[in-house]
């Protein structure tokens, strides 16, 4: 994480206001007790820079008379902090000292952040300054909202949101709402309470909330899925979601929907269509689906295509691309070289989903009361490519 | 020359792995043989990337789930006694942390809070939001506060499974049993949970011998799906180990951990449901007067619909002799969510409301971090009789 500071060069845009207690500065005497709320003047120095890489660099440095009381503890002559808008005390946060003949230095454990008002206080002389380091050049970051369909089942799982730049993770769900278009009215706490972000911090997987949209589950039993067939929705996301560099997103990003019927059925690779490319070509060999797939899934080796007979202990994947279309509805195969005739395998990843988390392998919830309690789907296709007309 | 050598290389290694020996109960295990807790120990940045749950190890050992890099950390703390536990209350911790992070209590995030029982110390792993900044901070018995220093750590990092890295992104929890570290992991793509097997020692960078399985459960005795597990302990009972996990629609499980192997999916046997529109949140046993209990607190979201008490967080005891149901059960004890207490063996515990975290320091009390009309205290609590 340490990394995510250390290259940016914080420049101190303002600096030291300098305050002084009412009856402060002709007394040389250290004052050890609580820092009381200085008076503030105005006055102003040329700001300096800070580079906020090295941890190391002191922030704020005292000068110590000669005549200093040695047995003073160096937080009762130099105290950093942040000063509480409400109660207005001053509370040091955590670093390191290090003094140093007549000097006396404060180090803070962490990078100071930008935009924030720090202060430090003289204890020997009463003497406050004030800091805050502006930070400039956020850029605004963007949104896409994933699955975009017009219809979503009404046991819809999960969104994904694709931002362009790491986002402040905490608590998302907080910049997240339902609205139900048909009633207009807010659908209450709609989302799961779980942080899920990718590893570099720029997608989001938001969740419905699970225990509404499972059959037989308390919450849904009690008040009902989150969905209602026929109702129309807009999903909204606060455009004051802010991005780790600072930046918000500036404006609400919607995604609006039709809640359709619930989909309680896996995807039947048997069901597929295909599209089968000739031999000697570089022509799409297209599987399409018959429902939506997730997004992400999709996108994430969903399936692997090999040559048969294959002699490999392990099987071993032809050099293809893979190409989702956007609809989540197909997918396109190219060959890296041409197409040979012959017989292919087209193994599918067991737990690619539908919207409503139905899987290959298993549908999302199953009856134990139905004797086909596992119905597994095909998890592999057998395809052949033809020759050439006339060969 | 080659003497020192060897010399050299086997000191190396005999510093380089952490030992514990431990002949009385800890926490929810039980070690009775020496165990190297720690091998090929680093030295430097922990370079935690987000930082989540924690628990603690025997010999000062801190389990931290590293959710943005799929990983376990596990921190010597040098943190190995004696006890001396918080000697009162701490107001305004939030606040007070915020103001030690150089920010204020809205720009930071609490992941957990755990004790060292064999310190008493607290630890509050934490988050700044504006810049996503990883910190643990420390309370000693005075209530004092200072950060664990994570870049001159001694650590190990222990990656998931390669395969599961790029989805797996909620860790949700972390615990030492006696001979392994358990670790729940929620991907971002499947509603799926997996239950993740570190054998010990844990060893810096080693990830191959990490068994992980799937986790379902049986919601009415009707429907089956995949649940992800909120929170869990590792449990004993007549010589088989067992996980118990909480879930996030509420009803407690146990899984056999014998039965983890790669790749396989675990059934777990619902034992309690506490009712729906709580998200569990922590979980501990202790003994007392005899008996076993099991300790959760929940965040009631549906608190102001049905609110159970004064507040959105609360907890319970369940008399742990309703974990010794044997098969995947579709009659689990239900609590009675109009009633303090009940069905027998399970009640609501007055001293959980408004606990949002929750931690056992000993079979007499527990740390509580609790929400004070929007603050957060920092105190101990008696566990009830």
């Amino acid at each position: 994480m340490g990394n995510r500071h250390s290259n940016s060069i914080i420049s101190v845009t303002m600096a030291l206001m300098i305050f002084i207690f009412t009856n402060g500065c002709s007394d040389p005497t250290p004052n050890v007790g609580a820092v009381s709320p200085p008076v503030q003047s105005s006055s102003s120095d040329a700001p300096p820079t800070i580079d906020d890489s090295d941890s190391s660099l002191p922030v704020s440095t005292i000068i110590l008379p000669p005549d200093t009381d040695a047995s003073l503890e160096n937080n009762g002559l130099l105290v950093f902090g942040v000063r509480d808008g409400e109660s207005n005390e001053l509370t040091p946060i955590l670093g390191t000292y290090h003094r140093h003949e007549d000097t006396l230095s404060f180090t803070p454990d962490f990078p100071v952040l930008p935009n924030t008002d720090y202060e430090a206080v003289n204890l020997l002389t009463e003497k406050a300054t004030s800091y805050r380091w502006n930070k400039t050049s956020a850029t605004t970051p963007t949104l896409a909202i994933h699955p975009q369909h017009k219809v979503l089942p009404a046991n819809h799982l999960k969104f994904y949101l694709y931002f362009s730049e790491p986002m402040q993770q905490d608590t998302p769900w907080e910049h997240c709402k339902l609205l139900d278009l048909t009633t207009d009215q807010y659908v209450p706490r709609p989302f799961r309470h779980t942080e899920l972000w990718n590893e570099t911090g720029d997608r989001l997987t938001l969740w419905f909330h699970p225990g509404r949209q499972k059959t037989g589950v308390n919450l849904n039993v009690e008040i009902g899925p989150i969905l209602t067939p026929e109702h129309d929705y807009e999903l909204h996301i606060s455009g004051n979601w802010s991005s780790l560099k600072g930046g918000s997103l500036s404006q609400d990003v919607t995604l609006r929907f039709r809640a359709g019927p619930a989909d309680h059925d896996q995807p039947d690779p048997e069901a597929w269509n295909i599209h089968l490319p000739t031999a000697d070509t570089s022509d799409p060999l297209v599987f399409q689906f018959n429902e939506p797939l997730d997004h992400a899934m999709l996108r994430t080796n969903p399936i692997r295509l090999s040559r048969l007979p294959d002699k490999s202990p392990s099987g071993s994947s032809l050099l293809v691309n893979f190409q989702v279309t956007s609809n989540n509805q197909s997918i396109r195969i190219t060959p890296d070289v041409k197409w040979t005739a012959g017989e292919y395998e087209l193994q599918i990843n067991p737990r690619l989903e539908d919207l409503a988390g139905n899987s290959i392998e298993r549908p999302f919830e199953v009856d134990l009361t139905q004797t086909n309690k596992t119905p597994s789907r095909p998890q592999s296709l057998l395809v052949t490519i033809p020759p050439k007309n006339g060969e | 020359m080659k003497r020192f050598t060897f010399l050299g290389l086997f000191l190396s290694a005999l510093l380089s792995v952490t030992i514990y020996i431990s002949q009385a109960p800890y926490a929810n295990a039980v070690a009775e043989d020496t165990v190297a807790i720690l091998a090929n120990v680093q030295q430097g940045d922990a370079e935690i990337s987000r930082i989540g749950r924690m628990s603690f190890a025997p010999g000062g050992v801190l389990l931290v789930a590293d959710i943005g890099s799929a990983s376990i950390v596990a921190i010597e703390t040098g943190d190995i006694g004696p006890v001396k536990k918080l000697k009162e209350r701490v107001n305004d911790v939030d606040k007070k942390i915020a103001a030690a992070l150089g920010t204020d209590k809205e720009g930071i995030n609490i992941a957990d809070m755990t004790v060292n029982p064999a310190s008493g110390k607290i630890y509050v792993s934490v988050q700044r939001k504006a810049d996503g900044l990883n910190a643990i901070i420390l309370f000693d018995e005075n209530g004092k506060l200072a950060p664990l220093n994570l870049k001159k750590a001694r650590f190990v990092r222990v990656p998931l499974p390669v395969a599961d890295q790029k989805t797996i992104r909620n860790i949700s929890g972390v615990e030492f049993s006696k001979d392994r570290v358990l670790a729940a992991g929620q991907s971002n793509e499947e509603f799926s949970s997996k239950i993740y097997s570190l054998p010990l020692p844990l060893t810096h960078g080693k990830a191959g011998e990490v068994y992980s399985t799937e986790t379902y459960h049986v919601a009415h005795g009707r429907w089956e799906t995949r649940a992800p597990i909120q929170s869990f302990i590792p449990y004993q009972e007549e010589g088989e180990d067992y996980i118990v996990g909480s879930f996030a629609c509420t009803p407690i499980a146990k899984f056999k951990i014998s039965d983890i192997k790669q790749n396989e999916h675990i059934k777990g046997t619902s034992v309690v449901e506490l009712g729906s529109g709580n998200r569990p949140m922590d979980m501990f046993t202790y003994e007392k007067n005899g008996k076993k209990w099991l300790i959760t607190n929940t965040d009631r979201f549906h608190h102001e619909r049905r609110p159970l008490g004064p507040s959105q967080y609360w907890g319970v005891r369940v008399d742990m002799a309703y974990l010794q149901a044997d098969e995947i059960n579709a009659e689990a004890a239900r609590r009675v969510v109009t009633e303090k207490s009940g069905p027998n063996g399970i009640e609501v515990v007055d001293a959980l409301f408004f606990a949002k975290h929750v931690a056992k320091l000993n079979n007499d009390e527990m740390v509580i971090l609790r929400d004070n009309k929007g603050a957060l205290d920092l105190e101990i609590s008696k566990l009830p009789e």
